[in-house]
């Protein structure tokens, strides 16, 4: 979620002390097959800026819940004091907030973030990839 | 117990150094694989077991009493989504769709008991974990 490297390093260490198990046996321990895939997609980080509640939001929520996308974080930035924490170790939060006062969604890949988007159309095409810029706007 | 630990202490803590140094053995891995090596062979083998063991039938995984595990589905929908198999979607959902449709399922309350005392998802075990089972 924060991108921390020491974070990072110590899970690595937990995957490499069950190697062996993790090949012949994983059927044994799933989740931490599951985790492993985690750790090697590339993370997709969706932050919604909005009222926690609110109907954009929630709609925007609806969005991202629709799909099934494995590799995701998924945050909200309410603008309130567990944003502000969030963004001593993820600085691009700070700056994050909605646009129009709507709902806003910056999608990101490898914290990579897509220019944010409040319209729900350009939002979805983002989540599934397919968003191509037109060439005459 | 209080009888025990008076009459035999010695040999319980002997008994209880015995299971320490076998649950040692058990965890020391020797020396560490590098994370780095771990990948897509394990997802297979890991997905081939869980395949082997899956009742193509009535959905689920091994024979009676069938035990559903959260994270067994979890990693089969991972698999499905980095690999685009299938199948393992397949079995994701008839064994959620048997599930749901079975006695393990409360009809009335919502929820999912336990398990399943027979491989045809009938009678369930009645206890319902807070965890992953209480529905609405």
């Amino acid at each position: 979620m924060t991108d921390r490297q020491e974070l990072r390093k110590k899970a690595d260490a937990t995957f490499a002390a069950f190697a062996d198990r993790l090949g012949p046996q994983g059927a044994a321990v799933p989740q931490l097959v599951a985790a492993l895939d985690f750790s090697l997609s590339k993370p997709k980080q969706i932050v919604i800026a909005g009222q926690a509640g609110a109907p954009d939001t929630r709609a925007m929520l609806r969005l991202v819940h629709d799909r099934f996308i494995p590799n995701k974080i998924l945050l909200l930035a309410d603008g309130g004091p567990a944003q502000q924490q969030l963004a001593e170790h993820l600085p691009f939060l700070k700056g994050v907030s909605r646009k129009d006062r709507r709902a806003t969604a910056y999608i990101c890949e490898n914290y990579v973030c897509q220019l944010p988007t409040a319209d729900l159309g350009v939002a979805a095409q983002l989540l599934d990839g397919t968003w191509k810029p037109r060439a005459s706007q | 117990m209080h009888e025990a630990w008076l009459a035999q202490r010695d040999e319980i803590v002997q008994s209880a150094e015995k299971a320490t140094q076998f649950l040692q053995a058990q965890v020391s891995t020797g020396p560490a694989t590098a994370a780095s090596t771990l990948g897509q062979p394990v997802f297979d083998r890991t997905y081939q077991q869980i395949k082997s063991s899956y009742d193509a039938k009535l959905g689920g995984f091994g024979s009676a009493p069938k035990f559903p595990r959260p994270v067994t589905l979890n990693f089969l929908v991972r698999y499905y989504a980095r690999t685009g198999d299938k199948a393992a979607l397949q079995m994701t959902l008839h064994t959620l769709r048997a599930m749901a449709r079975g006695g393990m399922h409360d009809h009335l309350g919502g929820g999912f008991h336990r398990y399943s005392t027979d491989a045809s998802w009938h009678v369930p075990h009645f206890e319902k974990m807070l965890c992953c089972g209480c529905g609405r």
